[in-house]
């Protein structure tokens, strides 16, 4: 019944559809890069040291990993989650998912600027891929903040 | 008269039957089609779920074959590759195959290659000339320098190619260390090695030239990166066992 009322309640297809549509593209591309740096990763048989390119640098340091697995699976788990919620938003419409799109969001984004710094000030080398991603975690956390303050 | 009453009172009953009746059909016609409506909805969530999991999965399986993904290949032939009474060398110095790599201790993907490299000189050491020069990428790796020191001043002592091996073993442990060189001496202890003696050479200018040429020499040949491999005098681009065995085997003549 809920479902029902919900879909008929068409004031809110005008909603943030556009803005979750630009959540789950974002998503998509950066699941695309976590899956590449992940996989690189996991290899082994890595892009060599480079004077001009710091990914090796970056993808060598301790921090690409976390215990046993690759921090990029991290941004894997991520971005699924936030096409899975996108989607489900756009299916009922409901709030909740939105909701719990923001608070993914707010923590992806604190995650991502931890490994800005990381790069910056103590590997001192910058991945592309890595500060691309980074990039993704911020945009979205634009993406659903403007969703927050103009529909939640 | 009565019967009439009683004609018109049943007509009257049946009129309200029937009312009931539409009512009950209509409402059971809007429940159909309601259900329909769920029924549709579900189908149609079930194909938009179907289709994300889908283009997810691509994307994910692009991502895996995109990485990693550069064959072997020959590159542009260097020119003065000679070889050196300095150098460091595995295999058959009198070979006609000489495989020169251009490595950096502090680097992971050096690490990696130096296994490929045992094993490949475990296979065709009899066949092929193995030489290892160091290329440490200060820029990047603050203690690279000082480990291609450690490694020459084991070679001293005739312990280069151990102290090569420890080095890389155990990478993870001096690479971003403040305790670098205590780290070194370490090893050296664990190799037996004159310390006095290891740590003079660790700090002696011959040494330092000595990277310092070789460093200078791999910029001049226009490398930017290790592990850098010249094979027969030409520049290789290699990323697995397998292509660099593979290139090998070419130059050794031995077909694909």
């Amino acid at each position: 019944m809920n479902n029902l009322n919900s879909l008929s309640d068409k004031s809110w297809e005008k909603g943030p559809s556009w803005l979750v549509g630009g959540q789950i593209g974002l998503a998509v591309i950066g699941l695309f890069l976590a899956t590449f740096l992940a996989a690189e990763y996991l290899r082994g048989a890595w892009p060599p040291c480079s004077l001009t390119d710091g990914c090796q640098t970056v993808l060598g340091s301790k921090y690409a990993q976390i215990g046993p697995v690759p921090t990029a699976s991290l941004g894997i788990i991520y971005y699924l989650l936030l096409v899975i919620l996108g989607v489900a938003y756009l299916q009922g419409k409901r709030l909740r998912w939105l909701h719990l799109s923001l608070r993914l969001t707010v923590v992806g984004a604190m995650v991502s600027f931890y490994l800005v710094y990381l790069q910056l000030f103590v590997i001192k080398a910058i991945c592309p891929y890595c500060m691309l991603s980074a990039a993704l975690c911020f945009l979205l956390l634009g993406i659903d903040l403007i969703v927050w303050r103009r529909y939640l | 008269m009565d019967e009439q009453i009683e004609n018109s009172g049943i007509v009257e009953e049946n009129k309200a039957v029937k009312k009931v009746e539409r009512k009950r059909q209509r409402r059971e016609e809007k429940q159909r089609l309601r259900a329909n409506e769920v029924q549709k909805q579900r189908i149609k969530r079930a194909v938009v779920w179907g289709l994300v999991a889908l283009g997810l999965a691509g994307i994910i399986f692009l991502a895996v074959n995109l990485s990693g993904e550069q064959p072997g290949s020959t590159g542009a032939a260097v020119e003065g590759m000679q070889i050196r009474a300095d150098d460091w060398i595995k295999g058959n110095p009198a070979a006609k195959v000489v495989l020169v790599e251009y490595a950096d201790f502090q680097c992971p993907a050096c690490a990696i290659f130096s296994k490929v490299v045992e094993k490949l000189s475990s296979s065709y050491g009899d066949r092929v000339e193995f030489v290892y020069r160091q290329f440490p990428l200060k820029q990047i790796h603050r203690n690279a320098e000082i480990a291609a020191y450690a490694a020459e001043a084991a070679g001293k002592q005739d312990k280069f190619w151990e102290m090569h091996d420890i080095l890389y073993e155990r990478q993870s442990d001096w690479s971003e260390s403040d305790e670098a060189r205590k780290l070194f001496t370490d090893y050296a202890t664990t190799l037996y090695l004159d310390l006095g003696r290891f740590q003079a050479d660790s700090e002696a200018k011959e040494i330092q030239e000595k990277i310092n040429a070789s460093y200078a020499e791999a910029v001049g040949l226009g490398l930017t990166s290790t592990p850098s491999f010249i094979l027969n005098g030409k520049k290789i681009e290699a990323r697995s066992y397998e292509q660099l065995e593979q290139l090998i085997r070419q130059e050794l003549g031995e077909g694909t």
